[in-house]
């Protein structure tokens, strides 16, 4: 398993990435290289040219600033896992980052090359999605932004045209105190997610849900957020029953087309009933766990 | 001989150069200048073509050449591999032939080589090269294959039944006639994949000044990869030496000899140019044998008691697309199934059905696992339906230890009478059960259930037949450095089996473990060796090492006595030298030696002039013994796992895993724990992970580590294991093999347990691997159940 | 590394060979290899650093697993012109002057490798995690090798060497302190 040949290109700078980028024909650039790399020596995928963005340091930060948390593409998953910043203002990323890959993967992959990549159970898309994040692309044409509702535009395939480039992600922080929870399931323990849930809610300080955000993923090219969960939720009491039927709505939700559900790991080895039923069973508990830490119960990390 | 070493938890004497980077693996070894050699492999799992065309290949820079079928010289073509194990009950004795010859019968056959300066060159290559495949129709499951009509997994065979065999004891048909209670079920199970973490691999180089060809494999038995390539490319083993250096795992599946081995071996001479093979991961799954599936049919017959009166078996088992190793597998599963129990009727009728698929070998257990998995489902069907205990029922039916030697009344894999020779069943069951808080658990149980958490127990059983022949050998000698070398076949991909021989020589010759140097697998220096498969190492290299030491022991000491002129009880043997002991210092007569380094007696004893030669012995100090067992020797286990289901997701977590564990004498404990240990995380992974998928069209699909999973750090609990110790009289250490009886039971406790933990939703489990999504699909199948029949009742 | 402003014309060429210079072990090297080469195969065929195995080619098993600039990374997964100006450590360099690490030592005590092949991987994976975490717990441990399969030691052992070799190591610097 070697990889076909290709042109290899190190860019110093953003502009100078963009100019390959925009020149070259059949040009993919390289990230983390945890997901392409694989690609590359199962020639599943091969590229004329590789752009290898490791040497711009400006594309690698991640910081606050008026409410906003803003992170750059090539920000390695490990930076972020370790960072104190995340664990004070967007706790709900630390939960996703303990369950995706392992210490040596985090090392090198980014938080661009995830959402990049696209696959149908990446947590860091379900967290982005969650906060309603916007994505910066740019260019030599110029920048735009792109919301995260909007970023698929196929299954596993970003809505960039073949000149951009995403440069980072940027997302509203929740109030310092909110609750958060994310789990997933896999077949084995620490796998690949199959089905994946994350769950923002906030207390009003008079035992009712303040806000509230919900997202499945894994059962669709996108994760989902349950729009009609969150509205049966806003501004109730919880109880059992109430989180119990607002994960049902997850059963409203449209699954894979047919004609990706058989792509790929792990879709193809777990029914479309199964990953529903998954679906409702972690949404459901989330809520639960959120709910817990808003009111300021301690539930432990979830796993 | 007091032992200092056998018994104890010595420190491994290969750690060293593994833990510092320096092990030596096939594909470390790279001659400058060698070049790489790569398969293209069949892409269908049944095709045919009439035209290759690799000459875009050829002319790439860098490749060297890329052979085909027709390519080959005629000797490769006209004959397929030996059928290295024969057994009259093979109707099909399907081996491979060097490459594939205009049809392939499985994804992953290998149909060209291309030799190239790099395997990436290689891989450029290998997508020029044009073949018109026709795709045939497939013989998939292997139920479907085994009927009549069903497509052929070989063009010319009229059907696709491999072997069928039977066994009998007494009359089953009859005693479950007769019986009181009876009861059927059926079975699915599925072994998988070896995955060992090194890959298979080949080096070859030719000499032309010897004229002998040098082979280093990631063999499991490096003598019978000597065999098949001597007998495919015609060469006399004194033209050809097979050396298995350090090998990363072998379980099985390494111990089968391979397409790769004797091409690469043929390109070595052929091409007169050292030529290396690397296996991928991608290759492990579709090129490797694995084990696979098994369908069974049972029946039960027993008394009111719970006695067991008859065990009926209808087997159909998945061999592949060829038989590399024959029905070994078959055998010894339909052997081993009666267990620790009385059985005094028995009947399995087997059909081993060829299919479109890799073929399969012996993987850990064997076989052994899939018996097992049968009759203890079946104990616990027969408790059940008494509303018995199921560790009674079994003790119950359990051989008694005053009932050893015991003839099971069948006929072993080694063609000899399975006789259990030694062992206290019962014993080992309560040892296993007391340690895993058996009695109190159904307490535990309890209190989960109102907490709404599912807790479960099980328990499985074997009796594994290991130290198999025909022989292990050993020489050990006096080396030119004083050092004692102990010569033998016995290959090891990390049993510690150098260390074991260490301790085993270090204490029969009576010296310190850092004398003692093992030379193993390679056919150069010890020819009549076998190879490390069934657990049959520590037995029978143990033993022929233990003689032979023991042996050498006494030539040197009877030497010395003639060398110093007192008898050898006087003298004693030291790290390096032979001394007279203090007490007979004052009779050492003018002129004699009171020491004698060994290295000098060595030379004392080849002749050198100058010296008397000892009139005893021949000349060199040297001792060989070859250990033929007389028949297999038996040792036993019993797995108690205490797990919890999650019933909303189907996942389960093991809280509590014990291995009750009789091998004999123990070795060494460390690495007799550490086999236990690690077969059990593979009989983990039988149960709850690892599945080997094809789709419709006989396409292998779970080719990554990705999808075919392996147990990781977070599946595997500690096992506690509690031993005892019933030394077998077959051998003269007492000593049985241990490497598989942490895996063998694994998946017939596991699944016993998650069937108890779910006894609310009155399911039953007879298959395995069982994965989350199956537990789910049942409870909400159970639901739907005892909704209907509340109805009914309503 | 920093490439000046090339025309465009010569980007268009076939860039496919550069020269790699890069320190492992301490040791520096410079040596031209194709662009498509994995770390770990330079690593094991120009460097004949052999220590590091490779059982996957896709990031998954971790037997291939070595430190760059102090962290544990994925040599299968990382072109060897990724690692140019880099420093690399490998299983090789484990040992200082001929003596053990307390991990390594660790692992020969408790019996925490069989066939070896894997071992490279767990001895660099707990080397990083060791140095970030000096007092873990055994979860801690367990959740440190999630990334590194061994198919023949059912990890206990493993998980064992390597709480020894943390309380080993704390107590080397509590006497050099």
């Amino acid at each position: 398993m070697t990889s076909a040949p290709f042109s290899y290109h190190d860019p110093a700078s953003i502009p100078e990435a963009l100019r390959l980028l925009e020149k070259l024909e059949d040009a993919k650039p390289l990230a983390g290289g945890q997901s392409l790399v694989p690609y590359l020596v199962f020639r599943m995928q091969r590229h004329r040219h590789l752009i290898d963005l490791n040497n711009i340091p400006e594309l690698s930060y991640c910081a606050t600033e008026g409410g906003l948390l803003r992170i750059g593409a090539m920000t390695r998953q490990r930076t972020l896992l370790e960072s104190k910043l995340i664990i004070d203002v967007c706790p709900i990323l630390q939960d996703a980052l303990h369950l995706i890959g392992h210490q040596a993967t985090r090392t090198r992959g980014t938080i661009g090359g995830s959402l990049c990549n696209m696959d149908p159970s990446a947590e860091l898309f379900g967290v982005a999605a969650l906060h309603n994040a916007t994505l910066r692309v740019r260019s030599s044409r110029g920048e735009r932004e792109i919301e995260v509702k909007d970023w698929a535009e196929t299954f596993m395939k970003p809505s960039m045209v073949k000149d951009e480039m995403l440069c980072d992600v940027t997302w509203k922080l929740w109030p310092e105190g909110h609750g958060h929870a994310f789990q997933e399931f896999s077949k084995r323990h620490h796998d690949y997610a199959i089905v994946a849930s994350g769950a923002l809610m906030t207390h009003d300080g008079d035992g009712k849900i303040g806000q509230v955000s919900l997202m499945v993923i894994g059962l669709s090219i996108k994760p989902t957020r349950l729009t009609e969960a969150e509205e049966m939720l806003n501004g109730k009491a919880p109880t059992a029953e109430l989180f119990a039927k607002a994960a049902k709505t997850v059963r409203e939700h449209e699954l894979f087309p047919d004609e990706f559900a058989g792509q790929g790991y792990p879709r193809r080895f777990v029914s479309s009933q199964f990953r529903r039923h998954l679906g409702e069973v972690y949404a459901r508990r989330v809520m639960e766990a959120a709910w817990q830490r808003a009111v300021g119960q301690k539930t432990g990390r979830p796993d | 001989m007091k032992n200092r070493f056998v018994g104890a938890p010595v420190e491994r004497v290969e750690d060293l150069r593994l833990i510092t980077g320096k092990g030596r693996f096939t594909g470390d070894l790279r001659p400058d200048g060698s070049w790489t050699a790569h398969f293209l492999r069949s892409p269908y799992a049944h095709a045919r073509w009439s035209k290759l065309d690799a000459s875009s290949a050829k002319a790439m820079p860098g490749v060297h050449a890329v052979f085909s079928f027709d390519d080959l010289p005629a000797y490769l073509r006209d004959k397929p591999f030996p059928l290295l194990v024969p057994n009259p009950a093979i109707r099909q004795p399907l081996t491979f032939t060097t490459l594939a010859n205009h049809e392939a019968c499985y994804a992953g056959e290998p149909v060209a080589v291309i030799v190239a300066d790099s395997r990436d060159i290689a891989e450029d290559a290998a997508e020029l090269i044009f073949v018109d495949y026709e795709v045939l129709r497939v013989a998939n499951d292997c139920r479907d294959a085994a009927k009549p009509d069903a497509p052929p997994a070989h063009l010319s065979s009229k059907d696709n039944v491999g072997a069928v065999m039977t066994f009998n004891i007494g009359d089953a048909d009859k005693a479950i006639a007769e019986a009181p209670h009876k009861l059927h079920d059926s079975y699915f199970q599925h072994r998988g994949c070896g995955h060992a973490m090194e890959g298979r691999a080949v080096l070859a180089m030719h000499d032309p000044l010897n004229d002998r060809l040098s082979i280093w494999s990631a063999a499991q038995a490096p003598y019978m990869v000597r065999t098949v390539i001597g007998a495919m490319l015609r060469l006399d083993d004194t033209k050809l030496r097979v050396v298995a250096p350090d090998v990363g795992g072998g379980f099985g599946p390494k111990g089968i000899v391979y397409h790769e081995e004797v091409v690469v071996a043929w390109l070595a001479m052929a091409l007169n140019h050292s030529v290396t093979w690397s296996e991928d991961r991608h290759e492990q799954s579709t090129a490797t044998c694995q084990e696979r599936d098994e369908y069974a049919e049972a029946d039960v017959a027993f008394d009111d008691d719970g006695r067991v009166l008859a065990v009926k078996v209808l087997v159909i088992q998945d061999t592949g697309a060829y038989m590399p190793f024959g029905i070994i597998t078959e055998w010894v599963g339909a052997t081993t199934l009666p267990g620790p129990y009385v059985l005094p009727n028995y009947r399995m009728d087997m059909t081993i059905a060829l299919t479109n698929k890799v073929p399969c070998s012996p993987l850990r257990g064997n076989g052994r696992p899939q018996a097992v998995f049968v009759m203890e489902r079946l104990m616990d069907r027969i408790a059940q339906y008494l509303g018995k205990d199921r560790t009674a029922v079994r003790e119950l039916n359990m051989i008694k230890p005053e009932q050893m030697p015991y003839k099971v009344g069948l006929t072993g894999r080694d063609n000899s009478p399975v006789t259990y020779d030694s062992g206290d069943y019962p014993g080992c069951q309560r040892m296993a059960v007391d340690q895993a808080d058996y009695s109190t658990f159904e307490e535990r149980q309890q209190q989960a259930r109102k907490e709404g958490r599912y807790l479960g127990i099980g328990i499985g059983n074997v009796v594994e037949a290991t130290g198999l022949g025909p022989h292990e050998g050993a020489t050990v000698r006096v080396l030119s450095s004083g050092k004692i070398g102990v010569f033998t076949g016995a290959a090891a991909q990390g049993q510690g089996h150098a260390t074991v021989l260490t301790q085993v020589a270090a204490d029969a010759f009576g010296t310190e473990i850092d004398q003692i140097e093992v030379f193993a697998a390679d056919t150069a220096l010890f020819p009549n060796g076998v190879g490390t498969f069934a657990s049959r190492v520590a037995v029978n290299a143990g033993s022929s090492v233990h003689n032979a030491s023991a042996k050498l022991r006494d030539l040197v000491l009877q030497m010395a006595a003639d060398q110093m002129g007192i008898p050898s009880e006087e003298i004693a043997i030291m790290p390096g030298k032979v001394k007279v002991k203090d007490e007979a210092l004052v009779r050492i007569g003018e002129g004699k030696p009171i020491e004698i380094p060994l290295s000098q007696l060595l030379l004392m004893s080849n002749g050198v002039p100058g010296y008397t030669a000892s009139g005893q012995g021949n000349p060199g100090l040297s001792a060989t013994d070859y250990f033929r067992p007389t028949q297999a020797t038996y040792s036993n286990a019993t797995h108690v796992v205490e797990l919890e289901v999650d019933v909303e997701t189907g996942l389960v977590q093991l809280l509590r895993y014990i291995v009750g564990h009789d091998c004999g004498r123990v070795l060494n404990p460390l690495i007799v724990c550490g086999q236990i240990q690690g077969g059990v995380a593979h009989g983990i992974g039988n149960a709850l992970y690892e599945y080997m998928d094809y789709d419709e069209h006989a396409q292998p699909q779970t080719n990554t580590l990705e999808e075919y999973l392996l147990p990781g750090v977070l599946d595997v609990p500690k096992v506690e294991i509690v031993q005892m110790e019933s030394p077998t009289p077959l051998n003269p250490l007492g000593i049985k093999g241990a490497g598989e009886s942490g895996t063998i039971p694994a998946a017939a406790a596991i699944i016993s347990a998650i069937e108890n933990a779910l006894q609310p939703f009155d399911i039953k489990i007879s298959r395995c691997p069982l994965q989350a999504e199956h537990i789910v699909e049942m409870i909400a199948r159970s639901k739907v159940r005892s909704q209907e029949e509340s109805l009914v009742k309503a | 590394m920093a490439t000046t402003e090339i025309p465009l014309s010569k980007i268009e060429n076939r860039e496919t060979t550069r020269v790699v210079t890069l320190t492992v072990n301490g040791v520096r090297h410079s040596v031209e290899t194709t662009t498509r080469t994995t770390l770990a195969d330079f690593l094991r065929e120009e460097l004949r650093l052999t220590g590091t195995h490779i059982g996957c080619a896709h990031g998954v098993c971790g037997a291939c697993t070595v430190m760059m600039d102090g962290q544990s990374i994925r040599s299968c997964l990382m072109f060897s012109v990724q690692a140019h100006g880099h420093d690399i450590l490998t299983v090789e360099g484990l040992s200082k002057e001929g003596e053990l690490s307390p991990l390594q030592a660790c692992f020969r005590a408790h019996h925490a490798l069989q066939c070896g092949y894997c071992t490279p991987g767990f001895l660099i994976t707990l080397t990083d995690f060791l140095s970030h975490n000096p007092d873990p717990t055994e979860e801690e441990v367990r959740q440190a090798l999630t990334g590194n399969l061994c198919r023949c030691t059912g990890y206990t052992n493993i998980i064992e060497a390597a709480l020894d070799a943390a309380k080993r190591m704390r107590t080397n610097s509590e006497a050099a302190a």
